[in-house]
């Protein structure tokens, strides 16, 4: 499959790079093996994989939390491995983890949206700014100067975007972040994260065992033993016989969307969410 | 009237600087008394006082009695024999170091009465790497972290059929030696994952960093530290003449 991200400017760029950790008794385990990625401005990349596939290898990766074993790593044509660079890489790239208690800084939701912010050296009045546009891009103004540990999960994870925000970054990479919330709190965290890269353009890469919340995204790139082995649209992944031997199964629209197309009805083949379908139905 | 958490932090100093260099009980439990007194006008519970010491109170016991039997001097109030075990030389020791810990853990007590992040900001205001400050207000927020990773750790041993309560005391230490490390190793965890986080927001990145709140000295707080620091070089110097 056609790799996307050539005809944007990327902003992100693998090139050759492969991963080893080590082992006890001096072995290494390969976590990733020669990946070639391009990621543009702007796009909404969901990354599926089994567990060990080397997603959360990739995503630290991209922040300089992890540096490659080969290859490089470039974020705007900075080099992760160029220690210089890596102050602008963690601004450019803001991450958020799967766990939203481990991820709480401060006592008060203000100063934690401006713990990063305030680690730029901006001015108080700057931080402020981007404090109060950050809550309001996640829909927490309203409870500035309550106690993080006090909020629902999805609020804290929301919280944990919002502090990324604050430093202004060109891309927001999510390591599972849905994976210990309800219903409601996955819902509105999806909605928020649309909502950034639609209307704030922000380029959004997304890890995730669930395939419907992947199936919004303008991409799709499957992992497995640390490679790439798949990268496209949802739709194109999910129909292809490759994805269900990678040990992974698509979301339940998608699914039908395929039944119906394989028994010659005609339907668009594009459609894997429901709400795409509902529209499809009930134009 | 809200007193900059600096203005406690000073308070706490003299009153524990005085505290270690006075010997007298008499004196002690005037500095004991003055302690509880800015407790009540900084609106501290005193009712609050008696839970924090509760677990304080045997440790000032064998303290007390400690002093009282190894320190000879003055008028003996008892003796077994010829054994004299009890002088007042010893019950005036013992009541100064009791009245001395009292003194030092009721002051240091001032400090719960701010925020644990005016308490951080009032340290960085006084030109303490943020380093440091902000390792203060980690291991503040890690202890509670702590005591409920012993807890899940408990429930968890209970699940399995064991009552913690009816488990012999040898058993018992022997059980919480083992129980020890998980709770060491998941709080370790999360302090990994919350290194890797702070590192993902550009902690360090850059040599200085700003910060969004300040905090601001008034006129109360100047009162308070001049007098506090006028009394306190009074007495040393009452004390050393």
């Amino acid at each position: 499959m056609a790799q996307q991200g050539e005809t944007m400017g990327r902003i992100i760029e693998l090139i050759n790079v492969s991963k080893e950790y080590l082992q006890a008794g001096d072995n290494t385990r390969q976590a990733l093996a020669d990946i070639n990625l391009g990621i543009g401005a702007g796009e909404l990349v969901g990354i599926a994989g089994m567990n060990g596939s080397g997603k959360t290898t990739l995503a630290r990766l991209l922040n300089a939390l992890l540096l490659p074993s080969s290859g490089k790593v470039l974020i705007n044509g900075m080099d992760t491995t160029e220690p210089g660079y890596q102050q602008e890489i963690r601004r450019q790239v803001g991450m958020v983890f799967q766990n939203p208690d481990n991820q709480i800084i401060n006592p008060i939701v203000d100063e934690e949206v401006a713990f990063g912010a305030e680690n730029l050296n901006l001015s108080p009045a700057e931080v402020r700014r981007r404090v109060n546009w950050a809550l309001e891009a996640v829909g927490l103004s309203d409870l500035c100067y309550h106690a993080p540990h006090l909020l629902s999960g999805g609020q804290k994870q929301r919280l944990a975007v919002a502090a990324a925000l604050a430093m202004r970054p060109e891309c927001l990479v999510l390591d599972e972040p849905t994976s210990m919330l309800d219903q409601p709190g996955r819902r509105k965290l999806l909605k928020c994260l649309l909502q950034l890269n639609r209307e704030h353009h922000l380029t959004i890469i997304m890890i995730s065992h669930c395939m419907e919340e992947l199936a919004v995204a303008d991409r799709l790139i499957v992992l497995h033993e640390g490679a790439v082995h798949m990268d496209g649209p949802p739709w194109v992944v999910f129909s292809s016989p490759q994805f269900t031997a990678l040990g992974l199964k698509p979301p339940p629209i998608a699914s039908i969307t395929g039944s119906l197309v394989r028994q010659g009805h005609q339907i668009d083949k594009k459609i894997v969410t429901l709400e795409q379908m509902v529209e499809y139905l009930c134009p | 009237m809200k007193v900059d958490p600096r203005s406690k932090m000073l308070l706490v100093i003299c009153i524990s600087g005085l505290a270690l260099i006075y010997n007298n009980p008499l004196q002690l439990a005037l500095l004991l008394a003055v302690s509880l007194a800015l407790l009540g006008a900084f609106r501290f519970d005193i009712g609050m006082i008696g839970g924090y010491l509760r677990p304080l109170v045997s440790l000032l016991l064998i303290l007390f009695l400690i002093q009282c039997l190894f320190t000879k001097g003055g008028q003996v109030w008892l003796t077994i024999g010829q054994l004299e075990l009890v002088s007042s030389a010893g019950l005036i020791a013992g009541a100064s170091v009791v009245l001395r810990i009292l003194v030092v853990v009721n002051s240091a007590m001032l400090l719960t009465t701010c925020s644990s992040r005016d308490f951080v900001l009032g340290l960085i205001q006084w030109k303490v790497p943020y380093e440091i400050a902000f390792m203060v207000s980690i291991a503040l927020r890690f202890l509670p972290l702590f005591r409920d990773e012993m807890q899940n750790v408990i429930t968890a041993v209970q699940l399995r059929g064991v009552e913690l309560k009816k488990v012999a005391w040898g058993e018992k230490i022997s059980m919480y030696r083992t129980l020890i490390f998980p709770v060491v190793y998941r709080t370790m965890l999360k302090a990994q994952q919350l290194s890797i986080v702070m590192e993902a927001r550009g902690f360090r990145a850059y040599p200085r960093r700003t910060y969004l709140r300040r905090l601001d000295l008034y006129w109360a707080d100047y009162v308070i530290m001049s007098l506090a620091l006028t009394v306190t070089v009074i007495l040393l110097v009452g004390q050393i003449l």
